[in-house]
């Protein structure tokens, strides 16, 4: 009881907190895993600009395109 | 440390306008996205990632960084702390993380913007857009903004033990 009163529990909005965010990770890591880790700009990149271009998003677009 | 009231409400004011600013340039950003994923013309595509690549690299990092940086200035130099109170510490992390991932996604908005300037309208057009990085750091960054605005209760087990050693001299000689 008094080890209780010492340490303060965790406030609930704080507890809330973290299990939205754990799922929203999970969420994040699920949708990464099914896309296969490419989320960012140039996921969409068209095909037309070569083998390069079509598979490495990023800067080796650029250079592949050079 | 604690910093003089004139300073304090200095950097008080641009750590406001800072966020604030984030705020808005990262929902100009959005519009930006949004527009070059929703459009099928090349030009409007190009332009929107030029835009996106100078927006981000000349407003929004900089915005993040002082953003971040008088931040850091406040909590430790007032009687908030950094890692006494849980909002405090909450939103110093989630800040940092999104200047984080902002800092690591802004080499393929270059690398995008790039290939847009090259592409012809045809390729340009099917480059799509950016919405989920801007989508998710708008969120967080107005739930941080709102988290400053309300200051939810809740000292972490420093904050408590810090309070604890203030109030125990006082207490003593009572």
């Amino acid at each position: 009881m008094q080890r209780a009163a010492s340490r303060p529990a965790v406030p609930r909005w704080v507890k809330v907190l973290g299990i939205v965010l754990a799922a929203l990770l999970v969420a994040l890591l699920l949708a990464m895993l099914m896309t296969g880790g490419q989320h960012g700009p140039g996921r969409h990149q068209p095909t037309s600009l070569g083998s390069a271009g079509a598979t490495v998003p990023g800067v080796s677009l650029v250079i592949g395109i050079r | 440390m604690t910093l003089p009231p004139a300073l304090r409400r200095l950097t008080l004011a641009v750590h406001i306008i800072c966020s604030v600013s984030w705020i808005g340039a990262a929902a100009a950003y959005l519009a930006l996205g949004l527009a070059a994923q929703l459009s099928q013309g090349g030009e409007l595509v190009r332009a929107a990632w030029l835009a996106m690549e100078l927006t981000g690299w000349y407003v929004i990092v900089p915005l993040g960084c002082l953003a971040l940086a008088t931040g850091l200035v406040i909590a430790l130099g007032t009687p908030w702390g950094l890692v006494r109170h849980y909002w405090v510490l909450i939103a110093f992390g989630l800040t940092s993380l999104a200047l984080a991932v902002l800092l690591l996604h802004m080499p393929g908005v270059t690398a995008t913007a790039a290939l847009a300037a090259q592409a012809d309208d045809g390729t340009a057009a099917q480059l799509g857009g950016d919405v989920l990085h801007p989508g998710v750091g708008l969120l967080v960054l107005v739930f941080v903004a709102v988290l400053n605005v309300y200051k939810p209760r809740g000292l972490t087990g420093f904050g408590q033990r810090t309070r604890s050693r203030r109030l125990r001299p006082a207490a003593d000689s009572s």
